[in-house]
């Protein structure tokens, strides 16, 4: 089986001088593609910025990072960037929609920024599959937290990408609704066979994955 | 259509569903709609003018005198030169127990040469191009004079001593100037009649005029004929300086509106531009995040801003397209009858101005929010972003390019920038110290209270900057309203009620004590009656002077035509003694001369120097002997030069005399008339009525652009208060749900805004009424009493105006659940 994301040694500081604050140190991580990883710890023990590194969204001070083979270091915002369109997908606790536009045209954006010619067809497909196919031409506004998730899921699976990071995808429903989130989640991902690296405080959500990490001062202590 | 489109789309629909970009947008079309007004009208009379060169004269050329003109050597020139007469000259014209003062012009059958008259049954009447000069017994008048004699078709007006048939309107003449005899309301008749009115009398105010046409060659033999020296030679090159005068000072000052309005406009679009910046980073971040390069969301951004350009460019120039139409009176009052349509490439400038304002101003900030980084989706942060060195060149670049493209000269331009900036330094000052002054009261005031002028000293740079930005706009309506109907009243106060209000010119030697017992008889009480003989000065201190020994064009221009003067044993009250003493009766019959300050400055003369004078072929020596200043708005008759009596006793003279005649004595000017046909009234009550008129018309079409910058202001203070939208309502829903009833929170925001608009209004006020003072000190010289009663009420207005603009601006905030608020 292959890698989808190796990290080695990876570490992550901010500020200088006194007031330098050690986030990440030496944390070294393999996942294979297709593996479900959720990660743990407690607020401020760097699990998002572990994700931002592993996606590719920030830089390590130091350390590799291989994105779905792709070598991270070295390369700028913009190349970066370039890799993460098609191959890694996300879902964010507060949504993360673009406000002005439909939720056709949010799950579109993702599908065309991957390069995919028939990106209507498919983002209306994707919608369908979490059950919003009436909902197309709604605006965020108009729609429950549950709906704007399920759109934020439908744009993170429409272009069928590798890796699916999460942070906290229902940090911001009520338990029903997240539980409903969490199953289409788990389930989009088992029919597209994405590696999925989950962020999260709760043990029974975590459970659900194949592996946990946990992190604890700075360092993944099951990894 | 791609997500770039789509995305660009987004940003142009939002300039209507979005506050921040809606008082953007309403900052550019406001600014665009004044810019395009001016363009478009400047353009229109800079057209007209040109296009009237070649007629304005109504011939090739035109030579005029004060006497009749010899015209038997051009005629033996060139049997293909062709030529006109005309006669102009002032005349009361009387219609039953009506009169008024006209311009009266009359003209032979070769009239006019160039260019052509236009005619009209009457008012509102269709225009037609007359091929024929009034026929004899009938005149033609124009529409100022058709409405204030209320004349009806084929009504018989009197003329000096004969009556005239009102046979058409006169709608347009080409050769119409604006001097005195051109502004008065027009009287057209025919050459034939002249003698009959029994008006020109010698020494009468009568011009002459050859109008000549030919080829260029005779012209230039005209040209060099040798002709008296009082005679001028014009050409339509050097025709209408006086109208371009007008039309360019008249373009300044709507320049100077045009450019206030851009400049508002401009600070109106950076504050927002900056606001809307700050919350599109998480757009960009998103974008971003899954995968957009930074190339893609520029052009998305460019690609809205154009879109936002064409968009409130288009809207602003419709806008000024017909508000222009509405400054064709202020054309008109500039005697440009007609304009040529609007050009539509004018527009195009409408375009420029709103791209310039969108690259200077917005696209900085929203250059700046593509630079969000990714990560900022997971962290939900935006940090601030301050404006670097990059932005502040870009405005400076962006604000330069933008009044340059307006500025009529770069003296205009700099003096612009440069009195705007000191304004605004003034203002600020002023509202720093207002608030300096607020900060113990709001420790004294009601909870309410008390936190809304906590806001407003908490938020001392925002709150001086709304201050300023409302003070403008509010400082512009201030200055042209209230300060300008006080300086205009102040200066008809300082004129006595007893002010002499019609004066009597051209009376004959024969005439004066005729006209003394004349005006005895219906208890009208004349002041002096003064001598006035004509001369043109030939010598200074024995050396021959023409108008090339002066390089000022004034000097020039006073030396090269007949000028007035009188004589004298005393002085009147409105006369002040600078050097010297005024003669006394030993001076009678000696050649002495006295002199106002004016001919000191033109010459540079002293006591002591001596003058020649010209008077028709009799040149005479006199010595200065002292110096005088007049007062010339005391409106009583008084002359530069003036002799003691017995020295010009053999010289040809008329006289003039001024009086107050009150208004229900009018009739007895009508027999005064009639019975001394050659002497001229001049009723100034009428002259003021009309300069009054012509005053508040051009004042209200300038004040019509002056709307867009009142507009201009109060969209900055809209986008000022944008600027804090987001935090306020954070703090309004953290009020609520800390406990504040709604009553307060809307207590809380009325104060703060109520204090605010007081502040403003009064900082105007205060602003207004120093100009006021500065001007009336220094250039009408009269005194000016503060009006305290105008500074509470703007103070008053300016609480009002803001309390509203912030009511609808944030009821939706305070009628909002805060919970919803404080989730989102």
């Amino acid at each position: 089986m292959s890698l989808a994301i190796q990290a080695e040694k990876i570490e992550k500081s901010v500020g200088s001088g006194s007031s330098r604050i050690q986030i990440l140190n030496a944390t070294s991580v393999s996942i294979d593609s297709g593996e479900t990883v959720a990660i743990l710890g407690r607020s401020g023990a760097g699990k998002t910025t572990l994700l931002s590194l592993l996606a590719g969204l920030d830089q390590p001070s130091a350390g590799r990072i291989l994105l779905d083979g792709h070598a991270l270091n070295g390369l700028d915002e913009e190349q970066r960037a370039k890799v993460r369109a098609g191959r890694v997908g996300f879902v964010f606790q507060s949504f993360q929609l673009l406000s002005g536009f439909t939720a056709l045209e949010n799950v579109r954006l993702s599908a065309e920024l991957a390069g995919l010619s028939d990106a209507r067809e498919r983002a209306i497909s994707a919608l369908k599959d979490v059950e919003l196919g009436h909902r197309l031409e709604h605006l965020p506004r108009q729609l429950s937290g549950g709906e704007k998730q399920r759109i934020a899921l439908a744009r993170a699976f429409v272009a069928r990408p590798a890796i699916l990071f999460a942070d906290e995808p229902t940090g911001n429903l009520d338990a029903a609704t997240g539980a409903h989130i969490v199953e289409l989640m788990f389930a989009l991902n088992a029919q597209h066979g994405t590696t999925l690296v989950l962020v999260t405080h709760d043990e029974a959500l975590a459970a659900r994955c194949q592996r946990q990490l946990r992190l604890r001062d700075g360092q993944l202590v099951n990894a | 259509m791609n997500w770039r489109l789509r995305w660009a789309r987004h940003h142009l629909s939002a300039l209507i569903q979005d506050s921040e970009l809606r008082v953007l947008g309403l900052a550019l079309v406001c600014a665009v709609a004044a810019s395009s007004a001016v363009q478009l009208f400047g353009d229109r009379m800079a057209r007209a003018i040109t296009a009237q060169s070649g007629e304005s004269l109504g011939a090739d050329l035109i030579i005029s005198a004060r006497s009749p003109i010899d015209d038997t050597a051009i005629s033996a020139l060139n049997p293909q030169l062709r030529m006109a007469r005309t006669i102009h000259l002032p005349s009361v014209i009387w219609f039953g127990d009506s009169n008024h003062l006209a311009g009266l012009k009359a003209v032979d059958e070769h009239y006019p040469l160039k260019g052509e008259l236009r005619t009209a049954a009457a008012p509102l009447h269709e225009e037609r191009v007359a091929r024929q000069i009034p026929a004899p017994g009938s005149a033609w008048v124009d529409a100022q004079l058709w409405s204030e004699l209320r004349l009806q078709r084929d009504a018989t007006i009197e003329v000096g001593a004969t009556t005239l048939r009102v046979s058409r309107l006169l709608t347009y003449e080409p050769d119409r100037g604006s001097g005195f005899v051109d502004i008065a309301p027009r009287l057209l008749i025919n050459m034939q009649d002249l003698p009959a009115t029994k008006l020109l009398q010698p020494g009468s105010r009568a011009q002459y005029r050859v109008l000549v046409s030919g080829d260029e060659d005779s012209l230039q033999q005209v040209k060099a004929l040798e002709f008296p020296p009082d005679t001028q030679l014009s050409t339509p090159a050097d025709a209408r300086p006086e109208i371009r005068s007008a039309v360019s000072r008249a373009e300044s000052f709507l320049a100077l509106a045009s450019m206030t309005a851009s400049l508002l406009g401009a600070i109106a679009v950076g504050l927002c531009a900056h606001q809307y910046g700050q919350r599109l980073r998480a757009d960009v971040a998103l974008l971003r995040c899954l995968g957009a390069a930074r190339r893609d969301i520029l052009g998305a951004l460019l690609i809205s801003l154009l879109a936002m350009a064409s968009v409130a460019g288009g809207l602003g120039a419709g806008i000024g397209w017909a508000v222009q139409f509405l400054l064709q009176d202020l054309a008109q009052l500039m005697l440009l009858p007609s304009l040529p349509p609007p050009h539509p490439l004018a527009l195009a400038q409408a375009w420029l101005i709103a791209l310039i304002l969108l690259a200077g101003f917005a696209l900085p900030p929203l250059l700046d929010a593509t630079r969000a980084a990714p990560i900022a989706v997971l962290r939900n942060d935006n940090p601030q972003q301050r404006a670097g060195w990059g932005w502040q060149f870009a405005a400076l670049g962006g604000l330069v390019g933008l009044l340059a493209l307006q500025a009529p000269s770069w003296s205009m331009l700099g003096a612009v920038i440069a009195g705007q900036a000191l304004t605004a330094a003034l203002l600020a000052v002023l509202s720093l110290a207002i608030l300096a002054l607020l900060r113990p009261l709001r420790h004294a005031a009601l909870r309410g209270w008390r936190l809304g002028l906590g806001n407003l000293l908490r938020r001392t740079g925002l709150s001086i900057a709304q201050s300023m930005a409302l003070g403008l706009g509010l400082l512009a309506l201030l200055l042209l309203t209230v300060v300008r109907h006080d300086l205009l009243q102040g200066w008809q106060n300082k004129l006595p009620p007893d002010t002499p209000n019609q004066f009597l010119i051209n009376i004959q030697s024969d005439q004066v004590e005729p006209l003394q017992a004349f005006l005895k008889a219906r208890g009208v009480t004349a002041q002096r009656i003064w001598p006035m003989a004509r001369a043109r000065l030939v010598a200074v201190n024995d050396q021959p002077v023409d108008a090339d020994s002066f390089s000022d064009p004034e000097t020039q221009r006073w030396i090269n035509r007949d000028f007035n003067l009188s004589w004298a044993d005393q002085l009147g009250d409105d006369n002040r003694m600078v050097e010297g003493q005024f003669w006394g009766p030993e001076a009678h019959g000696q050649a002495l001369i006295s002199a106002e300050l004016y001919v000191r400055e033109r010459l540079g003369v002293g006591i002591g120097d001596t003058l020649s004078l010209d008077f028709a072929g009799d040149v005479r020596r006199f010595t200065i002997h002292h110096l005088r200043e007049v007062d010339w708005e005391s409106f009583q008759p008084n002359f530069f030069l003036l002799t003691p009596p017995g020295v010009l006793d053999a010289v040809p003279a008329t006289w003039l005399t001024s009086f107050y005649l009150p208004p229900e004595q009018r009739s007895a000017m009508r027999d005064l008339s009639q019975t001394f046909p050659g002497v001229t009234v001049l009723d100034l009550d009428a002259l003021m009525d009309q300069v009054r008129t012509i005053m508040q018309r051009i004042v209200g079409a300038l004040e019509m652009v002056f709307v867009f910058t009142v507009a201009a202001g109060l969209i900055v203070l809209l986008a000022a208060m944008e600027a804090g939208r987001h935090e306020r309502r954070r703090e309004i829903a953290l009020m609520r749900t800390l406990g504040a009833s709604r009553r307060e929170v809307r207590q809380a925001l009325l104060s703060e805004f109520a204090a605010l608009g007081a502040l403003s209004g009064l900082v105007a006020a205060l602003c207004a009424q120093a100009v006021g003072w500065v001007l009336a000190a220094q250039v009408f010289e009269i005194p000016y009493e503060i009006r305290w009663l105008t500074v509470v009420g703007s103070a008053a207005a300016g609480a009002v105006l803001v309390c509203a603009l912030a009511w609808l601006s944030l009821r939706p905030v305070t009628n909002t659940p805060p919970d919803r608020i404080l989730r989102e």
